[in-house]
């Protein structure tokens, strides 16, 4: 395999290569790339562990019921035939 | 049957105007909704109403609704548009579509440090949270959209797309901008409470 990439390749791809929408031969070339570059490694890191971050602190909660007997009154006074 | 098959019965018997079905189906469908808003816009009060709009908006298109996404992708679709008009009306500043583009740019000049592996304990979790939070709320509008679907709710690219009605190029490259800026932001953030352990100790 004679493609190469630069760092700047690598961070404009990184995206689509954590969301698997990389074909297999590019991703192997990533790949020869990051596990040789630090710093591309350590963004490809970075970039996994906020999506991460972002998924663990906003899990979902449960919907107080209020909020839901509220909105079956409004669509009822609304619209009862 | 799946989900997806009790829902289009229950969307085909509450287009006949049987109002226990239209419960039914937010009874199935609130959390989801509910939690879409929270996570667009950090407030429990916007979250109820923008529910609430999505439910009355959706009973009476009803009759519209040909069934060629589900019924939560079309829920998504409205509750979005909601979300997306209570958002253009926030005072906070945002950061500037030119910066987030300069992002990515700017990286091959910019010291990338490793913090995957700071410790985080329960409290410094609610610290990154609204750390995180005042981040995402900075994002603009169309931006942080695609985010909360993508990352957040996880829907796929495609299903981000419809339910913005955008290409899935539009959402690869908002998606990848925003998660660079959020990246950024933590960044920040582990060198300045690494900052604040150092004076403690």
């Amino acid at each position: 395999m004679d493609r190469y990439f630069s760092c700047k390749d690598i961070y404009r791809m990184l995206s689509g290569y954590i969301d698997d929408e990389i074909d297999t031969m590019v991703r192997e070339i990533m790949e020869e790339h990051i596990k040789e570059c630090e710093r591309c490694l350590s963004l490809l890191h970075t970039l996994e562990k906020t999506i991460v971050f972002s998924r663990e602190t906003h899990r979902r909660k449960k919907v107080p019921e209020r909020f839901v007997k509220k909105v079956y009154y409004e669509i009822r006074i609304r619209y009862k035939r | 049957m799946t989900n997806t098959d009790g829902e289009a019965v229950l969307v085909e018997r509450a287009k006949n105007g049987d109002m226990k079905a239209f419960e039914d189906l937010i009874k199935i469908t609130s959390g989801r909704i509910y939690n879409l808003g929270l996570r667009m816009l950090h407030n429990k009060e916007d979250a109820a109403d923008i529910m609430q709009e999505t439910y009355i908006a959706a009973y009476e298109n009803l009759p519209k609704f040909k069934g060629t996404s589900s019924f939560s992708t079309w829920l998504y679709r409205i509750a979005t548009n909601f979300a997306l008009m209570k958002m253009r009306k926030e005072k906070g500043r945002k950061v500037s579509e030119e910066r987030l583009k300069d992002i990515s740019k700017n990286l091959y000049n910019t010291a990338i440090n490793d913090w995957t592996d700071s410790p985080v304990d329960h409290l410094k979790k609610q610290e990154l949270k609204t750390a995180l939070d005042k981040a995402i709320e900075s994002l603009p509008p169309k931006y942080r959209s695609v985010f909360v679907l993508h990352d957040i709710e996880g829907l796929p690219i495609a299903e981000v797309a419809d339910i913005l009605s955008i290409s899935k190029a539009a959402v690869k490259t908002r998606s990848h901008r925003s998660r660079l800026y959020l990246r950024e932001k933590l960044s920040e953030y582990f060198k300045e409470s690494g900052v604040k352990n150092l004076i403690r100790t």
